[in-house]
């Protein structure tokens, strides 16, 4: 057997029992049951970001609801791909992957598991990004021949209490 | 871009450490050098001290490899040494993202002195890893307890052992050695701040806690713990404490913290058997607090408490150029402390390969 295993129902739940012991709160609302073919109500939900590569893992865990099966969708993120009991997930192809990280050598998948207020970001007047386009001509560029583009980024986000913040560590990725 | 533009240089001094394991150099451009040059400043024409003088590594090449020009020791006068073309295939010249490193092909180790608490891994390979390097273990045979574990390497013998000294001076020791394994060499990213290996905690007035490889934490800095109970040190899991100093030394990691721990159950790493059954590690994070107070030191706090610039997360990956310790010890070619090398990274704008 590996350590960690692959995330399932019970995994899922021990963290919603941490998060609720440390007095974390829910970020969203239940999405209660409605009368339409196909649909699962929701929980009052953590918010766990993963990699894109647990799809197959959580589409694996028993009673998982994809978001196309929520009885109403009009709250949800294009990030989300469902959810089980108390925690809705959102992937990101960034998500944080530690390489050759369990006892037999698998990729162990960070999934954070967040309650309200869990962590924070700081944004400055102005907005978060800002795309440069410069177009030909600028910086030392007197036949105009060269374009440039960069990003400026200007946020900062921090944990505000990392009881409400939790790693949910899975392999099978 | 301006055509075949040179991105970075600069020069820099060789110390004892450098000649042994190699060193980074950093360039801002996220755009990788396609040229990257290295002479010495302190080596051309030295007398009587034979010596790498130059390096360069071009994008054709293969990482890690470089070619170069060797000098052969001459003290007569006139001075005219030998100059010798010299390539070497690993241990030369590397460049990378460090948010997208290179993966390192796993290598097999055998015993693993846990049992002494030298934690030394016998491998009869150690490919590219050199002291300093972060390696991962897993799969280790009678010492699971530290499979999945990272470690700082603190000494290597080629092709015999690698020596996880951090892991080490934390004083555990376990019940048998390891009989086999693997061992993956990996680079770290570079966002700050980062959760740790916790390699001992301390039964002290002021707990001190141990790393498996150096950490990056700074006094006055809240703390947190992931203690499982499989470990022993039931009463340290979820626990805040402020850090207090901080140790960094070529062979020891560790914080003292402001937090009594002398009642507490000792801390231990559960045998390889408790381990494979299944074990969370035990770690040491960045907790919410102002990284240092901004109105007070170590052992004042933040007033009032809160959170500070300081403590966000902050990503400082950065575009490397490694030099390998092949470069400087090289076929009875050894550079000294203190040498000095220039170095220059290009970038061609427009890059024909026929």
């Amino acid at each position: 057997m590996d350590v960690p295993t692959e995330m399932d129902l019970a995994d899922v739940d021990d963290i919603v029992s941490v998060l609720q012991g440390n007095d974390a709160e829910y970020i969203t609302n239940m999405v209660p049951g409605e009368n339409k073919f196909g649909t699962s109500p929701i929980g009052d939900s953590y918010g766990c970001m993963l990699t894109t590569r647990m799809i197959p893992v959580l589409n694996d865990i028993d009673g998982f609801v994809r978001k196309f099966q929520y009885p109403n969708v009009s709250q949800t993120l294009s990030s989300e791909w469902g959810g089980v009991n108390n925690v809705r997930f959102f992937v990101s192809s960034q998500g944080s992957v530690t390489p050759n990280a369990s006892l037999l050598g698998a990729d162990v998948a960070n999934c954070f598991v967040t309650a309200k207020e869990g962590y924070k970001v700081v944004w400055q007047a102005g907005g978060k990004a800002k795309f440069i386009y410069l177009p030909p001509g600028y910086n030392n560029d007197p036949c105009m021949l060269r374009h440039t583009a960069g990003c400026s980024f200007y946020q900062g986000q921090c944990i505000t209490n990392d009881l409400w913040v939790q790693n949910l560590r899975s392999t099978g990725i | 871009m301006l055509p075949y533009q040179m991105i970075a240089g600069g020069k820099f001094s060789l110390t004892t450490a450098n000649i042994a394991s190699g060193l980074d150099l950093y360039v801002n451009s996220q755009n990788p050098p396609d040229y990257i040059l290295l002479k010495s400043i302190s080596g051309y024409g030295e007398a009587s001290d034979a010596q790498a003088i130059e390096w360069f590594w071009e994008r054709s090449m293969a990482q890690g490899a470089a070619k170069g020009i060797l000098q052969s020791s001459e003290g007569s006068t006139p001075q005219l040494p030998a100059m010798t073309s010299y390539s070497i295939s690993t241990l030369g010249i590397s460049t990378y993202d460090s948010a997208n490193p290179p993966v390192f092909a796993a290598l097999a180790n055998t015993t693993v002195t846990g049992n002494a608490g030298t934690f030394v891994v016998s491998m009869a390979s150690t490919g590219s890893i050199s002291v300093g390097d972060w390696v991962r273990l897993y799969n280790q045979a009678a010492e699971q307890q530290i499979s999945g574990y990272s470690f700082q390497v603190t000494a290597v013998t080629a092709n015999v052992s690698i020596t996880l000294g951090y892991m080490a001076s934390g004083g555990q020791t376990f019940a048998a050695a390891g009989t086999s394994g693997f061992v993956q060499k990996y680079i770290p990213g570079l966002f700050y701040p980062h959760w740790n290996y916790i390699a001992n905690i301390s039964q002290a007035t002021e707990a001190v806690v141990s790393f498996t490889g150096k950490n990056d934490y700074t006094p006055g800095q809240i703390v947190s713990f992931r203690v499982p109970s499989e470990f022993g040190m039931d009463e340290m899991n979820n626990k805040q404490a402020r850090v207090l100093s901080v140790t960094n030394s070529a062979t020891v990691s560790s914080i003292t913290l402001d937090l009594d721990s002398s009642g507490f159950t000792a801390f231990a790493f559960p045998t390889s058997l408790v381990a494979e059954a299944g074990v969370s590690p035990a770690v040491c994070l960045p907790s919410s607090s102002g990284v240092v107070p901004e109105a007070g030191s170590a052992s004042v706090p933040q007033e009032p408490p809160g959170t500070n610039l300081r403590d966000s997360f902050d990503n400082r990956n950065k575009r490397v150029i490694h030099l390998g310790s092949g470069l400087f010890n090289v076929s009875a070619h050894t550079s000294d402390n203190g040498d000095v090398w220039l170095w220059q990274a290009f970038k061609y704008d427009d890059y024909k390969a026929y």
